[in-house]
């Protein structure tokens, strides 16, 4: 675990920025008295899936259990808790429907879906999720949505990864930032870094990245840290988009 | 490639290794153009540039430093490659071989012998 952890969420929190602090949560619930509950305070939890999906995905026996035990030992000490999961070819949608409904039971407060990065030239290709494919996952597990879901991500995003929407990426929109510096162009490509945001803006030819670019490395590309800043800009960006959202959100209909 | 140095010459460019040790998983040897060496974990490069250059952090993990390209003649896979047998895929590939022994063990079946053809 990062041993400033500590100092660095007190120090976010006291300048009131929302954190959502990415763990797999084997160390949460022994760690938790570090932490103090606060409304800018977010646990996502990484979960893949039910109890054998998960395990398989992070490659180690047990961990689903442990997170659970974290998650529930956060809850209980009023943490907010949400989860997140990465999807791959081998997903089964009527396991992940029985996967939400777990999570919800437990008390979570909402979820974050996204796939697995896809790519081209990739070794483990048999997994990795391609676009029709993707649409297909979703579109499936998604499908009449159960009013206690929380999704804690923007309903455009879920609907373009239904095929519902076409949409291009927007690699700078959760831009990563780590102690080698600002990662270029994303999250995923990890192609150099620049020592500062506007260093990282200014000389990033972004025009190489995205799937309408013709890079290969993007062209299957559909994850959350590209493609939901695009949703949301498409949202606040029309009306007819904000109004989707607001018929999405009031009905739960995807 | 833990333990590989690499040739500089035909076919084999030092831009071509300075890109293998920036998706290293470990600490290299840097060996400069004046034959000194630097040992350090490289996390960036950039060739973009008129004067391309990596950085990285030393051992001791102070940094970052920048060395151009000019200066370096080598780059040596001396530290462990932290990567290599984590995917997935080797995890699965264990997994199924530990889950076959204990299946064989319960059995009192003998582990074959992998010198017997």
């Amino acid at each position: 675990m990062y041993p400033e952890i500590r100092p660095l969420i007190e120090s976010l929190v006291a300048r009131k920025k929302y954190v959502y602090l990415c763990t797999n949560a084997i160390l949460l619930k022994e760690r938790l008295d570090q932490f103090t509950p606060s409304k800018y305070l977010t646990f996502s939890i990484h979960m893949d899936g039910l109890r054998e999906d998960h395990d398989e995905a992070v490659c180690r026996d047990g961990v689903f259990d442990q997170a659970v035990e974290g998650i529930r030992a956060a809850l209980g000490r009023g943490f907010r808790v949400t989860t997140n999961t990465t999807l791959f070819d081998n997903a089964s949608p009527l396991r992940m429907r029985q996967f939400f409904d777990e999570m919800m039971d437990l008390g979570v407060e909402g979820m974050m879906l996204s796939p697995g990065y896809s790519y081209a030239k990739a070794p483990d290709q048999e997994h990795f999720l391609r676009r029709a494919r993707t649409h297909q996952l979703f579109s499936e597990m998604l499908a009449n949505p159960k009013k206690g879901w929380k999704f804690n991500q923007s309903p455009l995003f879920l609907r373009f990864l239904m095929g519902k929407h076409d949409y291009d990426c927007t690699p700078w929109g959760n831009p990563t930032f780590n102690i080698f510096g600002w990662q270029r162009p994303c999250y995923l490509l990890q192609e150099g870094y620049a020592s500062t945001f506007a260093e990282l803006m200014e000389t990033t030819p972004w025009e190489q990245y995205g799937r309408r670019s013709g890079n290969e490395k993007c062209r299957d590309c559909m994850v959350h840290c590209g493609f939901e800043a695009t949703a949301v800009d498409h949202t606040f960006g029309s009306l007819r988009a904000f109004g989707e959202t607001a018929v999405v959100t009031l009905t739960g209909k995807l | 490639m833990e333990g590989w140095v690499p040739k500089i010459g035909e076919p084999l460019t030092l831009t071509e290794v300075i890109d293998l040790a920036f998706d290293y998983r470990g600490n290299t040897t840097i060996v400069k153009a004046d034959g000194t060496e630097i040992v350090g974990y490289v996390f960036d490069r950039n060739r973009l540039v008129s004067e391309p250059f990596i950085q990285y952090f030393d051992e001791k993990g102070d940094g970052p430093f920048a060395l151009r390209y000019t200066e370096i003649a080598n780059i040596k896979f001396t530290g462990k490659d932290t990567a290599a047998g984590n995917s997935w895929k080797a995890w699965v590939e264990r997994r199924e071989r530990e889950k076959s022994e204990t299946a064989r063990a319960a059995s009192g079946e003998p582990r074959p012998d992998p010198d017997c053809r």
